[in-house]
């Protein structure tokens, strides 16, 4: 064999070996894709379990045995997240119980998950609804899941990833 | 022809044959890799719709157009087990988006893998959704898994079948899809008993319906 023909086998091997790499690289960046998608979709069944399960209780300390129609009577917002009695989660009664709370869980087939929760009060300013400090009748509930798990692998470097969710709670009575 | 072109001949096939041999087995597992993936794709997507349909309906469990027709919430759930839920609801017509104030039923429920048995998955069960009366259509999403549990006020599970639905509260439903057939060649080899067939897994939490709290 010449020194053309070997140069050209080599060449050969050269080009082999990097559709092999590059066919691996993108197989892999899909397999992350997918499994990105299974993530956040337990992710998803997380935040928004966790959005129902504060749209079951009270929307205030206040208002777990009675009515009101002061919202100065309600909770201030300094004093959100559990009451001192309220141990556990299966304590909690109203919705601002849960700021501040965090919970690690996982699911079947899944990644461990974490997720955190905060309670601010709202108000409308112009065409935004904002977070304010002043009590109303409306708390917004955010949820922030978070995994090892999950990446952001479309930017460079990778970013760890949150799923965000977010609530508004308003007061109401009828019937 | 001498010895040494011979030499060459032999050495640029064995060359060509292992550059030939890697396409090939390249071409398989890419194969078979874009199946697996498209396979998951669809597990996914399927479980999306399952769940996007259920939260759609159990959100509006005890739900009439006109309130009258259902004045007590506690009635709105007729039947309740692990398995299948009956409730009262309000369909949305073509007219109106809201319903036509007239209560319909509406149940849910799973039947038992034998009932799929044309799909080489062994654990797939027919998913039911029944209006009113009409005649049960099952279909095949590929749920091997569908399970209700049922809260009372105090956060307290209701056992199944549950005795009296006024109790429930909230709801917990967990779903498993998998594929129908594909499966997951690539997670190993087991026996035909055992395929490791893509699955996906949804776990609604407390699903509350607002009508339920009405009382």
């Amino acid at each position: 064999m010449g020194l053309g023909q070997t140069l050209l086998t080599i060449l050969a091997l050269v080009l082999m070996g990097r559709v092999v790499i590059s066919t691996n690289t993108t197989t892999l960046d899909a397999g992350f894709t997918k499994d990105m998608a299974e993530y956040r979709i337990s992710a998803t069944s997380l935040g928004t379990s966790m959005l129902e399960q504060s749209s079951a209780m009270a929307f205030d300390e206040a208002t777990v045995d009675s009515g009101t129609t002061n919202a100065s009577s309600l909770t201030v917002a300094a004093s959100f997240g559990a009451d001192a009695t309220e141990s556990s989660e299966e304590l909690y009664d109203d919705i601002d119980d849960y700021h501040n709370f965090t919970k690690i869980d996982s699911l079947e087939h899944s990644a461990i998950f974490k997720t955190t929760v905060s309670v601010t009060y709202v108000t409308v300013s112009g065409s935004d609804v904002v977070a304010t400090t002043t009590r109303s009748f409306s708390k917004q509930v955010t949820v922030d899941i978070t995994s090892d798990y999950l990446v952001d692998y479309s930017v460079t470097p990778a970013q760890p990833e949150t799923l965000r969710f977010k609530q508004i709670f308003s007061y109401w009575f009828f019937r | 022809m001498g010895s040494q072109t011979i030499l060459d001949l032999i050495a640029s096939t064995m060359v060509f044959g292992s550059l030939l041999l890697m396409m090939l087995r390249i071409n398989v597992t890419q194969s078979e890799t874009i199946q697996m993936y498209q396979g998951d794709l669809l597990v996914q997507q399927n479980l999306v719709e399952v769940t996007r349909l259920l939260e759609y309906d159990f959100k509006k469990i005890g739900y009439c157009k006109d309130p009258t027709k259902i004045p007590d919430p506690s009635d709105a759930i007729r039947y309740a087990d692990s398995l299948k839920i009956k409730f009262y609801t309000d369909f949305p017509t073509t007219d109106d988006p809201q319903g036509d104030g007239q209560l319909d039923s509406l149940t849910y429920y799973v039947g038992p893998a034998s009932e799929a048995s044309a799909t080489p998955n062994p654990n797939d069960k027919l998913l039911y959704r029944v209006e009113n009366d009409a005649t049960p259509v099952g279909v095949n999403l590929g749920v091997t898994e569908f399970e209700l549990k049922y809260y009372d006020t105090f956060r307290d599970q209701i056992a199944s079948p549950v005795s009296n639905c006024g109790l429930i509260q909230y709801m917990q439903i967990t779903i498993q899809v998998e594929n129908l057939a594909a499966a997951d060649s690539l997670l190993g080899t087991f026996a035909s008993s055992e395929q490791a067939y893509q699955k996906a897994y949804w776990r609604q939490v407390r699903l509350v319906a607002k009508n339920l709290r009405n009382r």
